[in-house]
């Protein structure tokens, strides 16, 4: 009695079965469309927010650092309501009545505020001498960032990244707030409206188990990246012979 | 229950003899306690009914009851306390079946399979009894008829009629009915669904969508907040609204439905109409329903 009623509640079968195609051919696709936008403007973004926390001029750091801890400071979905729903009230309807542009500008923001303080730590652990010999060699600040320091800095936070995009995934699922038309349903809301259209648990269930689908591969490439740059790559005879000694970075500029 | 351990299990036991005792004294002093609410909203009742206890309830001599948290005058939450035209007929039924009330404002998807897993015993809110939904779950007897409406923006122009709205936008709360009619009987008008009626609201209010499809006890409230907005459509409901119930719980349906049918005949519901309902159309379908409630004379 009470293991039928689990079924029936979290996995029924003939729900899973009627829900399953739908949550896949656009479920799925909507919330891999919001996740694929939301991180590239979050990296732009994020990488902008970088280099302005490591400027020199106070001009510069400042306002990246009240952008950067006024986003991760308020939770996400209040900055998506507040965009998506504020600036077409306020009048700011820019992207006219689609809802993705809204939402996605909302999430990018939000995941460029992180990924910002990502990039920074990743660049601000590149030694110091790495910069010195780069700049030595006659490089401009600009060029010696960009052709030296940059490039190693993010190769560090490669895991740290990663990471930042399962949370993006995650975070795609609030967008329902924005009030959706039934093609533009991404996993969850989608799985929602299932739950309500048959009373049951199941299809929020089934939408979980697509989540884990993308989100487990992907902390587990987080690890193996992790341990990797850790290790350097497995060491063959021929990549031996031919590749020279990792600091030898700078040589290239 | 069952895992607890003996000295656990011990206190409600305690804790049951110290409430039947002030129950009785409540019931003594004729102590009506249902205005007083928190945030918690308990609500201790002096109930006459002797069968309370052969109602099978999620917890024993408490109706667990979900509401909305925005479904304004019916069911909502302000300041901190559950408020609302089916709260105060709620309050008045568990009187009646002397039992106490616990108030929980969760939105309609969860207040729908939760009421079918059993957490929450019925609801208290303006909730149509649709044959899609009498599927998964039993509902009592009608307490209330309503109406839906389309609120259109009166400066954008249009004749903000329903059936000239293809190919335009309207906006509906996620797994309600207004979405389900909107689908079958306008298939060509564009369905956007927001997860509360603020949203769907403030969607209309910026221009996103051409319309908003909501239940007749918005309208008052919405419209005097936006005088830009009118009623400019209506479409009368097929079904009555009902409290749900958990399949196949007919302790429950039949207590609920001898509740309601007291609350109708001594004048409750037409008191609570007026309260909250001033001055709009009284739903006359009632009076066939229960043949011997009062005439409507307020409003």
């Amino acid at each position: 009695m009470q293991v039928d009623n689990i079924i029936r509640v979290f996995f029924d079968p003939h729900i899973i079965a009627s829900v399953l195609p739908q949550l896949l051919s656009h479920g799925l696709v909507n919330t891999l469309v919001l996740t694929v936008f939301a991180v590239v403007i979050g990296l732009l973004l994020g990488l902008v927010i970088a280099m302005m926390l490591l400027a020199r001029t106070r001009w510069l750091r400042w306002p990246a650092r009240v952008f950067v801890d006024v986003f991760r400071g308020l939770p996400g979905v209040l900055t998506i309501f507040i965009v998506g729903l504020g600036l077409p009230l306020a009048g700011l309807d820019v992207f006219g009545r689609n809802t993705y542009p809204y939402a996605v500008v909302a999430i990018g923001i939000i995941e460029s505020a992180y990924i910002g303080e990502i990039f920074r730590s990743g660049i601000q652990s590149v030694a110091a001498g790495q910069m010195e010999a780069a700049r030595s060699l006659g490089l401009s600040y600009w060029a010696a960032m960009r052709h030296v320091r940059i490039p190693q800095g993010i190769r560090r936070v490669l895991p740290a990244l990663t990471g930042q995009i399962i949370i993006t995934i995650k975070e795609t699922a609030l967008v329902y707030v924005l009030g959706l038309t039934a093609t533009q349903q991404e996993l969850f809301s989608l799985s929602q409206s299932g739950s309500s259209q048959y009373a049951s648990m199941t299809p929020v269930v089934v939408a979980g188990v697509i989540y884990l689908a993308l989100t487990i591969p992907l902390t587990h490439f987080v690890n193996w990246l992790d341990r990797r740059l850790q290790r350097g790559p497995a060491p063959t005879p021929a990549s031996d012979a031919e590749r020279p000694a990792p600091q030898a970075v700078i040589a290239e500029g | 229950m069952k895992q607890h351990s003996s000295a656990a299990r011990r206190r409600p036991r305690l804790r049951r003899a110290a409430l039947v005792a002030t129950t009785a004294l409540a019931a003594g002093l004729a102590l009506t306690a249902c205005s007083s609410s928190s945030s918690g909203a308990e609500k201790a009742s002096s109930g006459s009914s002797s069968s309370s206890s052969s109602i099978d309830l999620a917890q024993p001599g408490t109706l667990n009851v979900a509401i909305l948290p925005t479904q304004r005058p019916t069911s909502y939450v302000e300041n901190g306390k559950p408020m609302g035209m089916a709260i105060d007929f709620t309050d008045a039924l568990a009187k009646e079946m002397g039992l106490k009330v616990k108030y929980t404002a969760v939105d309609l998807d969860s207040a729908l399979s939760q009421i079918t897993a059993g957490r929450y015993d019925t609801a208290a809110m303006g909730l149509v009894a649709s044959a899609d939904r009498k599927k998964m779950l039993d509902f009592s007897t009608p307490w209330v008829y309503g109406y839906y409406a389309l609120l259109t923006d009166s400066k954008k122009g249009g004749s903000g009629k329903l059936a000239d709205l293809s190919g335009k936008t309207v906006a509906v709360v996620t797994g309600s009915q207004e979405e389900t009619l909107l689908k079958q009987d306008y298939p060509k008008i564009t369905v956007r669904s927001f997860p509360d009626d603020t949203g769907s609201v403030s969607a209309l209010i910026a221009g996103q969508v051409d319309g908003d499809l909501t239940g007749s006890n918005n309208v008052a409230a919405f419209t005097k907040q936006y005088p830009q907005l009118k009623a400019s459509d209506s479409v009368p409901l097929p079904d009555p609204e009902s409290y749900p119930i958990k399949k196949g719980n007919t302790s429950l349906s039949k207590a609920l439905d001898a509740a309601i049918k007291a609350e109708m005949d001594n004048g409750t519901f037409n008191k609570l109409y007026a309260k909250w309902h001033p001055g709009e159309p009284f739903p006359t379908r009632l009076y066939k329903d229960y043949p011997d409630m009062p005439t409507y004379t307020k409003g």
